[in-house]
Protein backbone atom coordinates (compact mmCIF):
# COMPACT_ATOMS: atom_id res chain seq x y z
CA UNK A 1 0.00 0.00 0.00
CA UNK A 2 1.46 3.48 -0.39
CA UNK A 3 2.54 6.05 2.51
CA UNK A 4 0.30 8.55 3.41
CA UNK A 5 2.41 10.53 4.71
CA UNK A 6 6.59 10.70 3.67
CA UNK A 7 9.14 12.84 4.37
CA UNK A 8 12.53 12.88 2.37
CA UNK A 9 15.45 14.20 3.54
CA UNK A 10 13.92 17.16 5.93
CA UNK A 11 15.69 19.26 7.75
CA UNK A 12 15.06 21.85 10.43
CA UNK A 13 17.68 24.64 10.97
CA UNK A 14 17.13 27.55 13.82
CA UNK A 15 19.99 29.47 13.15
CA UNK A 16 23.22 27.72 13.47
CA UNK A 17 21.35 24.65 15.30
CA UNK A 18 20.24 21.63 13.55
CA UNK A 19 16.57 20.63 14.97
CA UNK A 20 15.88 17.96 12.07
CA UNK A 21 18.39 16.48 9.62
CA UNK A 22 18.00 14.51 6.97
CA UNK A 23 15.06 12.49 8.59
CA UNK A 24 13.05 10.42 6.43
CA UNK A 25 9.71 8.51 7.82
CA UNK A 26 6.80 7.20 5.55
CA UNK A 27 3.49 6.29 7.71
CA UNK A 28 1.39 4.07 6.13
CA UNK A 29 -2.60 4.11 5.73
CA UNK A 30 -3.50 2.35 9.25
CA UNK A 31 -0.65 2.29 10.93
CA UNK A 32 -0.02 3.77 14.31
CA UNK A 33 3.59 4.93 14.34
CA UNK A 34 5.30 5.78 17.42
CA UNK A 35 8.31 8.40 17.45
CA UNK A 36 10.20 8.65 20.44
CA UNK A 37 13.60 9.55 21.63
CA UNK A 38 15.24 12.05 24.54
CA UNK A 39 14.07 14.99 25.40
CA UNK A 40 15.32 17.87 22.69
CA UNK A 41 15.73 15.54 19.97
CA UNK A 42 13.35 16.98 17.67
CA UNK A 43 10.52 15.40 17.81
CA UNK A 44 7.79 18.24 18.34
CA UNK A 45 9.85 20.08 16.09
CA UNK A 46 9.20 17.38 13.56
CA UNK A 47 5.56 17.57 14.31
CA UNK A 48 5.50 21.47 13.62
CA UNK A 49 6.87 20.82 10.23
CA UNK A 50 4.46 18.00 9.05
CA UNK A 51 1.13 20.90 10.34
CA UNK A 52 2.85 23.51 9.16
CA UNK A 53 3.90 25.77 11.68
CA UNK A 54 7.10 25.47 10.62
CA UNK A 55 8.42 25.82 6.91
CA UNK A 56 11.73 22.96 6.49
CA UNK A 57 14.92 24.51 5.62
CA UNK A 58 15.42 21.65 3.46
CA UNK A 59 13.64 17.89 2.30
CA UNK A 60 10.42 17.27 1.58
CA UNK A 61 7.07 17.02 3.19
CA UNK A 62 4.19 15.01 1.31
CA UNK A 63 1.02 14.14 2.09
CA UNK A 64 -0.69 10.81 0.06
CA UNK A 65 -4.56 12.02 -0.13
CA UNK A 66 -6.46 11.88 -3.43
CA UNK A 67 -4.10 14.04 -4.37
CA UNK A 68 -0.19 14.56 -3.69
CA UNK A 69 0.30 17.65 -1.39
CA UNK A 70 3.53 19.49 -0.50
CA UNK A 71 3.11 19.95 3.08
CA UNK A 72 5.75 22.69 3.11
CA UNK A 73 4.25 25.26 0.85
CA UNK A 74 0.71 24.80 3.13
CA UNK A 75 -0.32 27.20 5.80
CA UNK A 76 -1.38 25.18 8.78
CA UNK A 77 -4.98 25.90 8.70
CA UNK A 78 -4.97 24.25 5.23
CA UNK A 79 -3.25 21.20 5.56
CA UNK A 80 -5.79 20.74 8.87
CA UNK A 81 -8.62 20.74 6.17
CA UNK A 82 -6.21 18.41 4.45
CA UNK A 83 -6.92 15.73 7.10
CA UNK A 84 -4.01 16.31 9.56
CA UNK A 85 -5.05 16.77 12.85
CA UNK A 86 -2.85 16.78 15.91
CA UNK A 87 -3.03 17.75 19.61
CA UNK A 88 -0.11 19.47 21.82
CA UNK A 89 2.43 18.41 24.46
CA UNK A 90 1.35 21.56 26.71
CA UNK A 91 -2.66 20.89 26.41
CA UNK A 92 -4.03 23.69 24.10
CA UNK A 93 -7.71 23.46 24.50
CA UNK A 94 -9.95 26.98 24.24
CA UNK A 95 -9.86 27.05 27.58
CA UNK A 96 -13.10 29.56 28.25
CA UNK A 97 -15.05 28.04 25.32
CA UNK A 98 -17.37 25.11 26.89
CA UNK A 99 -16.65 21.63 26.01
CA UNK A 100 -19.17 21.53 23.40
CA UNK A 101 -17.86 24.35 21.88
CA UNK A 102 -14.48 23.17 21.71
CA UNK A 103 -15.59 20.23 19.99
CA UNK A 104 -18.09 21.91 18.06
CA UNK A 105 -14.99 24.74 16.74
CA UNK A 106 -13.37 21.56 15.09
CA UNK A 107 -16.08 21.23 12.98
CA UNK A 108 -15.97 24.68 11.20
CA UNK A 109 -13.48 23.44 8.01
CA UNK A 110 -16.81 20.78 7.22
CA UNK A 111 -19.98 23.74 8.10
CA UNK A 112 -22.03 24.38 5.03
CA UNK A 113 -23.68 27.07 6.10
CA UNK A 114 -22.50 30.57 4.90
CA UNK A 115 -22.00 34.27 7.01
CA UNK A 116 -25.48 35.28 5.82
CA UNK A 117 -27.13 31.87 6.76
CA UNK A 118 -25.41 32.76 10.70
CA UNK A 119 -25.98 36.66 11.43
CA UNK A 120 -29.70 36.09 10.16
CA UNK A 121 -30.39 32.49 11.91
CA UNK A 122 -31.67 31.25 8.38
CA UNK A 123 -33.48 27.57 8.59
CA UNK A 124 -30.26 26.26 7.18
CA UNK A 125 -28.12 27.26 9.74
CA UNK A 126 -30.64 26.01 12.31
CA UNK A 127 -30.42 22.35 10.71
CA UNK A 128 -26.69 22.50 9.92
CA UNK A 129 -25.91 23.63 14.10
CA UNK A 130 -28.78 21.53 15.81
CA UNK A 131 -26.54 18.49 13.60
CA UNK A 132 -23.34 19.38 14.36
CA UNK A 133 -24.55 19.84 18.10
CA UNK A 134 -26.16 16.11 17.59
CA UNK A 135 -22.37 14.94 16.04
CA UNK A 136 -20.50 16.30 18.68
CA UNK A 137 -22.29 15.57 21.37
CA UNK A 138 -21.89 11.92 20.25
CA UNK A 139 -18.53 12.17 20.11
CA UNK A 140 -17.98 13.20 23.59
CA UNK A 141 -20.22 10.20 24.20
CA UNK A 142 -17.28 8.38 23.09
CA UNK A 143 -15.17 10.07 25.42
CA UNK A 144 -17.27 9.70 28.26
CA UNK A 145 -17.96 13.51 28.23
CA UNK A 146 -21.33 14.61 26.66
CA UNK A 147 -22.52 15.35 30.99
CA UNK A 148 -19.97 17.78 31.04
CA UNK A 149 -20.04 19.21 27.57
CA UNK A 150 -21.69 22.66 29.21
CA UNK A 151 -18.68 23.23 32.04
CA UNK A 152 -15.88 25.70 30.30
CA UNK A 153 -12.82 23.47 29.41
CA UNK A 154 -10.64 24.95 31.91
CA UNK A 155 -12.49 23.20 34.63
CA UNK A 156 -12.07 19.52 33.25
CA UNK A 157 -9.60 17.51 35.16
CA UNK A 158 -6.09 16.98 33.67
CA UNK A 159 -6.79 13.65 32.17
CA UNK A 160 -10.17 14.45 30.84
CA UNK A 161 -8.68 18.01 29.47
CA UNK A 162 -6.31 15.36 27.45
CA UNK A 163 -8.90 13.03 26.11
CA UNK A 164 -10.80 16.54 24.77
CA UNK A 165 -8.07 17.63 23.18
CA UNK A 166 -8.05 13.88 21.19
CA UNK A 167 -11.94 14.51 21.21
CA UNK A 168 -11.46 18.01 19.25
CA UNK A 169 -8.97 16.73 16.75
CA UNK A 170 -11.16 14.03 16.24
CA UNK A 171 -13.97 16.54 15.08
CA UNK A 172 -11.88 17.27 12.55
CA UNK A 173 -12.59 13.94 10.39
CA UNK A 174 -8.72 13.51 9.85
CA UNK A 175 -6.82 10.87 8.22
CA UNK A 176 -4.04 11.32 9.92
CA UNK A 177 -3.60 11.86 13.65
CA UNK A 178 -0.42 13.38 15.56
CA UNK A 179 -0.83 12.91 19.26
CA UNK A 180 2.03 14.74 20.92
CA UNK A 181 2.91 12.96 24.40
CA UNK A 182 -0.97 11.99 25.05
CA UNK A 183 0.13 9.73 28.24
CA UNK A 184 2.25 12.49 29.70
CA UNK A 185 1.17 13.30 33.40
CA UNK A 186 -0.80 10.46 33.38
CA UNK A 187 -1.65 7.50 36.12
CA UNK A 188 -0.86 3.78 34.79
CA UNK A 189 -4.98 3.16 35.44
CA UNK A 190 -5.66 6.38 32.90
CA UNK A 191 -2.60 5.45 30.34
CA UNK A 192 -4.27 2.29 30.45
CA UNK A 193 -8.05 3.34 29.41
CA UNK A 194 -5.78 5.73 27.00
CA UNK A 195 -3.79 2.50 25.00
CA UNK A 196 -7.73 0.82 24.68
CA UNK A 197 -8.99 4.24 23.41
CA UNK A 198 -6.56 5.11 20.39
CA UNK A 199 -6.97 1.68 19.61
CA UNK A 200 -10.79 1.94 19.64
CA UNK A 201 -10.67 4.63 17.80
CA UNK A 202 -8.26 4.39 15.07
CA UNK A 203 -10.37 1.45 14.03
CA UNK A 204 -13.90 3.44 14.50
CA UNK A 205 -12.36 6.32 12.73
CA UNK A 206 -10.21 4.71 10.19
CA UNK A 207 -7.00 7.08 11.20
CA UNK A 208 -3.21 6.62 10.50
CA UNK A 209 -1.86 7.89 13.58
CA UNK A 210 1.52 9.30 14.85
CA UNK A 211 2.61 9.82 18.40
CA UNK A 212 5.48 11.15 20.37
CA UNK A 213 5.54 9.46 23.77
CA UNK A 214 7.71 9.00 26.30
CA UNK A 215 5.68 5.97 28.28
CA UNK A 216 7.28 3.31 27.19
CA UNK A 217 4.57 1.00 28.19
CA UNK A 218 2.26 2.84 25.27
CA UNK A 219 4.74 2.57 23.15
CA UNK A 220 5.44 -1.12 22.87
CA UNK A 221 1.87 -1.54 23.36
CA UNK A 222 0.17 -0.11 20.24
CA UNK A 223 2.91 0.93 18.04
CA UNK A 224 3.22 -1.15 14.65
CA UNK A 225 6.43 0.78 13.80
CA UNK A 226 8.61 2.96 15.74
CA UNK A 227 11.14 5.80 14.54
CA UNK A 228 13.79 7.03 16.92
CA UNK A 229 15.05 10.41 16.86
CA UNK A 230 18.52 11.90 18.98
CA UNK A 231 19.14 15.67 17.96
CA UNK A 232 17.36 15.73 15.45
CA UNK A 233 19.32 12.46 13.20
CA UNK A 234 16.98 9.27 12.87
CA UNK A 235 18.93 6.47 14.62
CA UNK A 236 16.87 3.71 14.38
CA UNK A 237 13.53 2.31 13.18
CA UNK A 238 11.37 -0.47 12.85
CA UNK A 239 8.92 -2.84 15.00
CA UNK A 240 8.96 -2.50 18.78
CA UNK A 241 11.37 -5.89 19.42
CA UNK A 242 13.88 -4.58 17.28
CA UNK A 243 13.98 -1.47 18.56
CA UNK A 244 14.10 -2.41 22.54
CA UNK A 245 17.14 -4.49 21.53
CA UNK A 246 18.86 -1.95 19.42
CA UNK A 247 22.55 -0.81 21.15
CA UNK A 248 22.35 2.74 19.37
CA UNK A 249 18.78 3.47 21.12
CA UNK A 250 19.95 2.48 24.18
CA UNK A 251 23.32 4.59 23.80
CA UNK A 252 20.85 7.60 23.03
CA UNK A 253 18.64 7.00 26.43
CA UNK A 254 21.18 5.26 28.85
CA UNK A 255 24.45 7.10 27.79
CA UNK A 256 27.52 5.87 27.26
CA UNK A 257 30.06 3.78 29.83
CA UNK B 1 -37.42 23.54 19.01
CA UNK B 2 -40.85 24.67 21.06
CA UNK B 3 -38.45 26.52 23.50
CA UNK B 4 -36.60 28.71 20.70
CA UNK B 5 -39.67 29.26 19.76
CA UNK B 6 -40.89 30.86 22.37
CA UNK B 7 -38.00 32.65 22.94
CA UNK B 8 -38.00 34.30 19.27
CA UNK B 9 -42.06 35.72 20.21
CA UNK B 10 -40.53 36.96 23.60
CA UNK B 11 -37.76 38.17 22.44
CA UNK B 12 -40.19 40.11 19.41
CA UNK B 13 -42.19 40.80 22.08
CA UNK B 14 -39.86 42.59 24.25
CA UNK B 15 -38.00 44.62 21.43
CA UNK B 16 -41.77 45.66 20.26
CA UNK B 17 -42.67 46.60 24.11
CA UNK B 18 -39.57 48.92 24.45
CA UNK B 19 -39.63 50.28 21.03
CA UNK B 20 -43.62 51.13 21.59
CA UNK B 21 -43.06 52.74 25.00
CA UNK B 22 -40.41 55.12 24.21
CA UNK B 23 -42.30 56.01 21.21
CA UNK B 24 -45.29 56.92 23.22
CA UNK B 25 -43.33 58.24 26.12
CA UNK B 26 -41.47 60.84 23.34
CA UNK B 27 -45.04 61.76 22.02
CA UNK B 28 -45.86 62.90 25.34
CA UNK B 29 -42.86 65.07 25.84
CA UNK B 30 -41.97 63.10 29.53
CA UNK B 31 -38.78 62.35 27.33
CA UNK B 32 -38.12 65.84 26.49
CA UNK B 33 -35.14 67.45 24.09
CA UNK B 34 -32.78 67.09 26.64
CA UNK B 35 -33.66 63.31 27.75
CA UNK B 36 -33.92 62.32 24.22
CA UNK B 37 -30.42 63.64 23.35
CA UNK B 38 -28.74 61.36 25.88
CA UNK B 39 -30.89 58.65 24.92
CA UNK B 40 -29.96 58.74 21.60
CA UNK B 41 -26.71 59.00 22.77
CA UNK B 42 -27.07 56.03 24.81
CA UNK B 43 -27.93 53.96 21.94
CA UNK B 44 -25.22 55.17 19.86
CA UNK B 45 -22.72 54.22 22.74
CA UNK B 46 -24.22 50.43 22.51
CA UNK B 47 -23.69 50.18 18.98
CA UNK B 48 -20.36 51.54 19.30
CA UNK B 49 -19.50 49.47 22.32
CA UNK B 50 -20.93 46.00 20.97
CA UNK B 51 -18.91 46.61 17.54
CA UNK B 52 -16.31 47.05 19.38
CA UNK B 53 -16.32 43.80 22.01
CA UNK B 54 -16.42 41.68 18.74
CA UNK B 55 -12.83 42.88 17.81
CA UNK B 56 -11.64 43.28 21.11
CA UNK B 57 -13.64 41.00 23.88
CA UNK B 58 -14.84 37.81 21.30
CA UNK B 59 -11.87 37.99 19.19
CA UNK B 60 -9.25 38.99 21.66
CA UNK B 61 -8.13 41.98 18.95
CA UNK B 62 -7.13 45.14 21.26
CA UNK B 63 -7.78 47.85 19.48
CA UNK B 64 -7.91 51.26 20.43
CA UNK B 65 -9.01 53.02 16.89
CA UNK B 66 -13.09 52.48 17.52
CA UNK B 67 -13.14 56.18 17.24
CA UNK B 68 -11.69 56.43 13.76
CA UNK B 69 -14.25 54.11 12.13
CA UNK B 70 -17.09 55.90 13.79
CA UNK B 71 -15.37 59.44 12.17
CA UNK B 72 -15.06 57.87 8.89
CA UNK B 73 -19.32 56.84 9.16
CA UNK B 74 -20.29 60.36 10.49
CA UNK B 75 -17.94 62.35 7.66
CA UNK B 76 -19.42 60.07 5.07
CA UNK B 77 -22.71 60.17 6.12
CA UNK B 78 -22.43 64.26 6.45
CA UNK B 79 -20.79 65.19 3.41
CA UNK B 80 -23.40 63.25 1.67
CA UNK B 81 -26.41 64.25 3.40
CA UNK B 82 -25.20 68.09 3.48
CA UNK B 83 -23.44 68.84 0.26
CA UNK B 84 -24.52 66.05 -2.08
CA UNK B 85 -27.88 66.28 -0.98
CA UNK B 86 -28.40 62.36 -1.17
CA UNK B 87 -31.49 60.68 1.00
CA UNK B 88 -30.41 59.43 4.55
CA UNK B 89 -30.67 55.77 3.72
CA UNK B 90 -27.95 55.70 1.08
CA UNK B 91 -25.91 57.89 3.27
CA UNK B 92 -26.13 55.13 6.44
CA UNK B 93 -25.40 52.41 3.78
CA UNK B 94 -22.98 54.16 2.78
CA UNK B 95 -21.13 54.94 5.94
CA UNK B 96 -21.26 51.56 6.92
CA UNK B 97 -19.30 50.63 3.82
CA UNK B 98 -16.64 52.97 3.79
CA UNK B 99 -16.07 52.51 7.35
CA UNK B 100 -15.76 48.54 6.73
CA UNK B 101 -13.69 48.62 3.93
CA UNK B 102 -11.25 51.05 6.13
CA UNK B 103 -11.79 48.38 8.67
CA UNK B 104 -10.46 45.25 5.96
CA UNK B 105 -7.45 48.32 5.28
CA UNK B 106 -6.49 48.30 8.57
CA UNK B 107 -7.01 44.71 9.18
CA UNK B 108 -4.35 43.73 7.00
CA UNK B 109 -1.34 45.35 7.97
CA UNK B 110 -2.19 44.82 11.20
CA UNK B 111 -2.30 40.97 11.08
CA UNK B 112 1.02 40.58 12.83
CA UNK B 113 0.64 42.64 15.70
CA UNK B 114 -0.96 41.71 19.05
CA UNK B 115 -1.29 42.92 22.14
CA UNK B 116 -0.12 46.61 23.06
CA UNK B 117 1.40 46.56 19.70
CA UNK B 118 -1.50 46.22 17.72
CA UNK B 119 -3.49 48.57 20.55
CA UNK B 120 -1.12 51.08 19.38
CA UNK B 121 -1.03 50.43 15.75
CA UNK B 122 -4.72 51.07 15.75
CA UNK B 123 -4.22 54.31 18.11
CA UNK B 124 -2.07 55.55 15.22
CA UNK B 125 -4.67 54.82 12.44
CA UNK B 126 -7.36 56.40 14.15
CA UNK B 127 -5.19 59.92 14.77
CA UNK B 128 -4.34 59.06 11.05
CA UNK B 129 -8.13 59.70 9.97
CA UNK B 130 -8.89 62.43 12.24
CA UNK B 131 -5.68 64.46 11.00
CA UNK B 132 -6.72 64.18 7.73
CA UNK B 133 -10.37 64.81 8.84
CA UNK B 134 -8.84 68.16 10.53
CA UNK B 135 -6.68 68.99 7.30
CA UNK B 136 -9.31 69.00 4.57
CA UNK B 137 -10.92 72.41 4.23
CA UNK B 138 -14.12 70.89 2.27
CA UNK B 139 -15.11 68.98 5.43
CA UNK B 140 -14.63 72.06 7.24
CA UNK B 141 -10.82 71.37 8.61
CA UNK B 142 -10.87 72.06 12.23
CA UNK B 143 -13.82 73.56 12.43
CA UNK B 144 -16.06 71.07 11.31
CA UNK B 145 -19.35 70.71 9.88
CA UNK B 146 -22.63 72.60 10.88
CA UNK B 147 -26.28 72.41 9.75
CA UNK B 148 -26.01 68.59 9.33
CA UNK B 149 -29.71 67.60 8.22
CA UNK B 150 -31.21 65.68 11.33
CA UNK B 151 -32.89 62.58 9.99
CA UNK B 152 -32.38 60.62 12.88
CA UNK B 153 -35.35 59.83 15.06
CA UNK B 154 -36.27 57.29 17.54
CA UNK B 155 -37.49 54.86 15.03
CA UNK B 156 -34.12 55.23 13.09
CA UNK B 157 -32.12 54.53 16.60
CA UNK B 158 -34.00 51.67 17.76
CA UNK B 159 -33.59 49.99 14.66
CA UNK B 160 -29.64 50.06 14.19
CA UNK B 161 -29.34 49.74 18.17
CA UNK B 162 -31.59 46.51 18.00
CA UNK B 163 -30.27 45.01 14.26
CA UNK B 164 -26.74 45.64 15.29
CA UNK B 165 -27.22 43.77 18.66
CA UNK B 166 -28.90 40.73 17.04
CA UNK B 167 -26.13 40.28 14.46
CA UNK B 168 -23.59 40.40 16.32
CA UNK B 169 -25.30 38.11 18.91
CA UNK B 170 -25.91 35.70 15.86
CA UNK B 171 -22.72 35.87 14.52
CA UNK B 172 -21.13 35.17 17.48
CA UNK B 173 -23.16 32.18 18.31
CA UNK B 174 -22.54 30.75 14.79
CA UNK B 175 -19.34 28.71 13.89
CA UNK B 176 -17.93 32.00 12.55
CA UNK B 177 -18.35 33.47 15.77
CA UNK B 178 -16.43 30.50 17.85
CA UNK B 179 -13.91 30.49 15.02
CA UNK B 180 -13.32 34.20 16.53
CA UNK B 181 -13.42 33.37 20.04
CA UNK B 182 -11.00 30.21 19.47
CA UNK B 183 -8.44 32.77 17.95
CA UNK B 184 -8.41 34.92 21.50
CA UNK B 185 -8.33 31.53 23.47
CA UNK B 186 -5.29 30.45 21.64
CA UNK B 187 -4.70 31.36 18.12
CA UNK B 188 -2.25 28.20 17.16
CA UNK B 189 -4.94 25.50 18.25
CA UNK B 190 -7.43 27.50 16.83
CA UNK B 191 -5.04 27.36 12.92
CA UNK B 192 -4.12 23.53 13.77
CA UNK B 193 -7.79 22.96 13.89
CA UNK B 194 -8.64 24.41 10.17
CA UNK B 195 -9.39 28.21 11.23
CA UNK B 196 -7.59 31.00 8.88
CA UNK B 197 -6.68 32.94 11.63
CA UNK B 198 -5.81 36.25 9.64
CA UNK B 199 -9.40 35.71 7.58
CA UNK B 200 -11.60 35.56 11.15
CA UNK B 201 -9.67 38.44 12.15
CA UNK B 202 -10.45 40.92 9.62
CA UNK B 203 -13.20 40.14 9.13
CA UNK B 204 -14.25 40.42 12.81
CA UNK B 205 -12.34 44.13 12.18
CA UNK B 206 -14.81 44.48 9.11
CA UNK B 207 -18.00 43.76 10.77
CA UNK B 208 -16.62 46.10 13.83
CA UNK B 209 -16.05 48.59 12.14
CA UNK B 210 -19.25 48.29 10.01
CA UNK B 211 -21.14 49.13 12.22
CA UNK B 212 -18.70 51.79 14.29
CA UNK B 213 -19.76 53.74 10.65
CA UNK B 214 -23.47 53.33 11.87
CA UNK B 215 -22.66 55.21 14.73
CA UNK B 216 -20.62 57.71 13.14
CA UNK B 217 -23.57 58.37 10.90
CA UNK B 218 -26.24 58.38 13.37
CA UNK B 219 -23.91 60.69 15.73
CA UNK B 220 -24.00 62.84 12.10
CA UNK B 221 -27.38 63.36 11.62
CA UNK B 222 -28.78 63.84 14.99
CA UNK B 223 -25.97 66.30 16.46
CA UNK B 224 -26.59 68.69 13.31
CA UNK B 225 -22.54 69.43 13.96
CA UNK B 226 -19.24 67.16 14.20
CA UNK B 227 -15.98 68.10 14.24
CA UNK B 228 -12.28 66.68 14.37
CA UNK B 229 -11.80 66.55 17.99
CA UNK B 230 -14.87 64.45 18.86
CA UNK B 231 -13.05 61.50 17.54
CA UNK B 232 -10.23 61.77 18.98
CA UNK B 233 -7.95 59.25 21.21
CA UNK B 234 -10.62 59.82 24.31
CA UNK B 235 -13.42 58.56 22.44
CA UNK B 236 -11.84 55.37 21.82
CA UNK B 237 -11.04 55.23 25.91
CA UNK B 238 -14.57 55.49 26.20
CA UNK B 239 -15.68 52.74 23.97
CA UNK B 240 -13.54 50.62 25.36
CA UNK B 241 -13.92 51.55 28.85
CA UNK B 242 -17.95 50.91 28.36
CA UNK B 243 -16.68 46.96 27.15
CA UNK B 244 -13.94 46.15 29.80
CA UNK B 245 -16.78 47.93 32.61
CA UNK B 246 -19.58 45.63 30.67
CA UNK B 247 -17.17 42.73 30.20
CA UNK B 248 -15.49 41.16 27.58
CA UNK B 249 -17.00 38.88 25.88
CA UNK B 250 -20.41 39.89 26.77
CA UNK B 251 -23.05 41.49 24.47
CA UNK B 252 -24.81 42.02 27.73
CA UNK B 253 -22.48 43.73 28.99
CA UNK B 254 -21.53 46.00 26.36
CA UNK B 255 -24.92 46.74 26.94
CA UNK B 256 -25.23 47.92 30.26
CA UNK B 257 -21.62 49.30 30.24
CA UNK B 258 -22.82 51.97 27.99
CA UNK B 259 -25.88 53.03 29.41
CA UNK B 260 -24.26 52.82 32.79
CA UNK B 261 -21.35 55.00 31.55
CA UNK B 262 -23.99 57.17 29.69
CA UNK B 263 -26.03 57.69 32.13
CA UNK B 264 -23.18 58.43 34.72
CA UNK B 265 -22.28 61.55 31.97
CA UNK B 266 -25.32 62.77 31.98
CA UNK B 267 -26.04 62.62 35.78
CA UNK B 268 -22.74 64.53 36.61
CA UNK B 269 -22.29 66.83 33.43
CA UNK B 270 -22.85 69.56 35.41
CA UNK B 271 -19.86 68.59 37.70
CA UNK B 272 -17.12 68.11 34.50
CA UNK B 273 -14.59 67.72 36.57
CA UNK B 274 -16.22 65.58 39.69
CA UNK B 275 -17.30 63.36 36.55
CA UNK B 276 -14.10 62.67 35.30
CA UNK B 277 -12.72 61.68 39.14
CA UNK B 278 -15.71 59.61 39.48
CA UNK B 279 -15.24 57.84 36.53
CA UNK B 280 -11.97 57.00 37.20
CA UNK B 281 -12.59 55.58 40.68
CA UNK B 282 -15.62 53.54 39.13
CA UNK B 283 -12.82 51.97 36.70
CA UNK B 284 -10.77 51.30 39.67
CA UNK B 285 -13.45 49.67 41.47
CA UNK B 286 -14.46 47.68 38.71
CA UNK B 287 -10.97 46.59 38.01
CA UNK B 288 -9.68 45.82 41.79
CA UNK B 289 -12.75 43.98 42.59
CA UNK B 290 -14.51 42.62 39.36
CA UNK B 291 -11.64 42.48 36.88
CA UNK B 292 -13.37 40.11 34.29
CA UNK B 293 -15.80 43.07 34.00
CA UNK B 294 -19.69 43.51 35.42
CA UNK B 295 -20.98 40.07 33.67
CA UNK B 296 -17.92 38.62 32.62
CA UNK B 297 -18.96 36.78 30.02
CA UNK B 298 -22.34 35.33 30.85
CA UNK B 299 -25.29 36.84 28.55
CA UNK B 300 -28.74 37.66 29.99
CA UNK B 301 -31.35 35.02 28.77
CA UNK B 302 -34.58 33.77 29.10
CA UNK B 303 -33.12 30.82 30.52
CA UNK B 304 -31.35 32.65 33.28
CA UNK B 305 -33.86 34.80 34.20
CA UNK B 306 -36.38 31.62 35.18
CA UNK B 307 -33.46 30.43 37.55
CA UNK B 308 -33.35 33.08 39.56
CA UNK B 309 -30.98 35.46 40.48
CA UNK B 310 -29.20 33.55 42.60
CA UNK B 311 -27.75 30.93 39.88
CA UNK B 312 -27.19 33.68 37.66
CA UNK B 313 -24.73 35.00 40.19
CA UNK B 314 -22.90 31.82 40.58
CA UNK B 315 -22.62 31.00 36.98
CA UNK B 316 -21.13 34.45 36.53
CA UNK B 317 -18.59 34.13 39.02
CA UNK B 318 -17.02 30.94 37.80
Amino acid sequence: MPPLLTANDVSKNFGGLNAIANVNIEVHPGEIVGLIGPNGAGKTTLFNLITGVYIPSGGQLKLHGEVEVDLAKASPHEIAGMGIARTFQNIRLFKEMTVLDNVMLAYHVHIDYSLWDAIFHTPSYIKSESELRRKAIELLDIFDMANKKDIPAKNLPYGQQRRLEIARALALQPKLLLLDEPAAGMNPQETADLMKLIMWIKDRFNLTILLIEHDMSVVMGICQRIYVLDYGKLIAEGTPEDIKSNPQVIKAYLGED
Amino acid sequence: MADKRRNLIRNIVTLAAIYAIIQLLISFDIIDQHLQLNLFLLCINIILAVSLNLITGFTGQFSLGHAGFMAIGAYVSAVMTLKLHLPFPLAIAASAVSAAIVGVLVGIPTLRLRGDYLAIATLGLSEIIRIIALNIDYIGGASGLADIPRYVNWPWIFAMTAGTIIIIYNFIHSSYGRACIAIREDDIAAESMGIDIAHYKILAFTIGAFFAGIAGSLYANYFYFLKPNAFGFMKSIDILVMVVFGGLGSITGSVVGAAALTLLSMVLQDLPTLRMILYALLLLVIMLYRPQGLLGNAELSWKLLKRGDKDAAATNSK
